[in-house]
């Protein structure tokens, strides 16, 4: 019986084709579930697909699709841009173009190009602050090292000339060559200039106020 | 009259003429894949008739045509990024009932996916098994779209208390087991 039901079943769902077998139609006249069977597909038949209408006017879709294709493409590119910004912004960050790493001074990078840079402007002002105890000679040998020692830490130094300083490290990443070179066009200009200015300007003011106090007081007290 | 625009108006009649021969019956088709949505339905047989009307010349046979446009149809509907208002269930149903579908059926076509609904209405329309394979995409897609079917069709009719009347697959029956039993076969 149960055989019956599964053979009926399996000529409904290969599509009905031809006659069906004898005794599964006797059986299928007297199964009531059998019966149901036939009349989910005998339900399908009775749809009349024609009865739709025609189908609506052709403008509609293509505002819909237009849309839809917009949204789509609107998606890729947004995508692609962020791509793009991600590679560049990783491509930077490895490259070293994106600016110094976050825990890294400002100072490190700006002792980096004094070294390099020595025998620019800026440089004697500070110079001139930072060489006020000591004297004029020892102060080209003395000065560069002090300002490039506290400075400089040995580690952050070969990471920055590849994006920086191209051009000067190459004689020497390491911390001396560094100096060698630099003292040689300072000491010249240096001297001349402080130790002109400092002795001949703090002297000559003194001569001309002490006579002032000096002859009326000795001679006036004894007299009365 | 330029040859331009004489070539223009035949193309413009073959055209009128493709969606006539093709647009009621496809238009029926879409609103059964689509269970009663009727703007998807609309959408989906327009952009199908102007894909098909492009491809004229290779679809000049009406079978030929009519399966491709069902195919083409189906792969459309499957795409979930339709962005329009779908419709409530009432609106579903009748939508559907204009088109015969009894409340069982529309219960047990709710519970198939797109392609199965297309190989059911591939079916209504009496397609050949091969047109509804292409439809489908396998031969085992449509027999599971009609067992799915079947089983889901028991189950809603079981809460009905109304039963279809027999049609033409039951008077088939009937007749060959008539003629068993009368013992005229032989």
């Amino acid at each position: 019986m149960t055989d019956s039901h599964a053979q009926l079943e399996a000529w409904l769902v290969d599509g009905a084709m031809g006659d069906p077998p004898r005794e599964i139609a006797v059986h299928a006249t007297l199964c009531e579930s059998c019966t149901a069977r036939l009349g989910a597909f005998d339900a399908l038949a009775l749809i009349d697909v024609a009865a739709a209408g025609s189908p609506p006017p052709l403008a509609a879709p293509t505002r819909l699709r237009v849309g839809v294709a917009w949204a789509r493409r609107g998606t890729a590119v947004a995508g692609t841009v962020l791509a793009g910004i991600l590679v560049i912004l990783g491509l930077s960050q490895v490259v070293g173009l994106g600016g110094r790493p976050t825990g890294e001074p400002e100072g490190t990078q700006l002792a980096g190009l004094s070294t390099s840079s020595d025998h620019r402007g800026p440089d004697p002002s500070q110079r001139e602050l930072s060489t006020i105890g000591p004297d004029a000679a020892e102060t080209p040998t003395s000065s560069v090292p002090a300002t490039a020692q506290p400075g400089f830490t040995p580690g952050p130094l070969p990471s920055v000339p590849p994006g920086a300083t191209p051009r000067p490290p190459t004689p020497g990443p390491s911390a001396t060559p560094a100096p060698t070179s630099a003292p040689t066009p300072t000491p010249t200009p240096i001297p001349p200039e402080t130790p002109t200015s400092a002795p001949t300007s703090t002297p000559t003011p003194i001569p001309p106020g002490t006579p002032t106090p000096e002859t009326p007081d000795p001679s006036a007290s004894p007299s009365p | 009259m330029t040859s331009a625009t004489i070539d223009r108006m035949e193309d413009r009649t073959l055209h009128d003429a493709f969606v006539e021969l093709h647009g009621e019956r496809l238009h029926g088709f879409a609103l059964l894949v689509t269970l009663g949505d009727q703007t998807l339905a609309g959408i989906l047989t327009a952009e199908a008739l102007t894909n098909g009307a492009e491809r004229i010349e290779q679809l000049r046979h009406p079978e030929r045509a009519a399966t491709w446009l069902r195919a083409s149809l189906t792969r459309a509907a499957r795409q979930s990024a339709w962005g329009h208002q779908r419709p409530g269930e009432p609106e579903r149903r009748d939508a559907l009932l204009k088109l015969g579908v009894d409340p069982a059926t529309y219960d047990a076509l709710a519970s198939l996916d797109v392609r199965s609904r297309a190989v059911l209405a591939a079916t209504v329309e009496g397609f050949a098994p091969a047109d509804v394979h292409e439809v489908a995409g396998s031969d085992a897609r449509v027999r599971r779209a009609r067992r799915d079917y079947l089983t889901a069709y028991l189950a809603a009719s079981q809460t009905r208390t109304t039963q279809p009347a027999a049609g033409a697959l039951t008077a088939r029956v009937q007749a060959a087991a008539a003629l068993v039993l009368s013992g005229s076969d032989r």
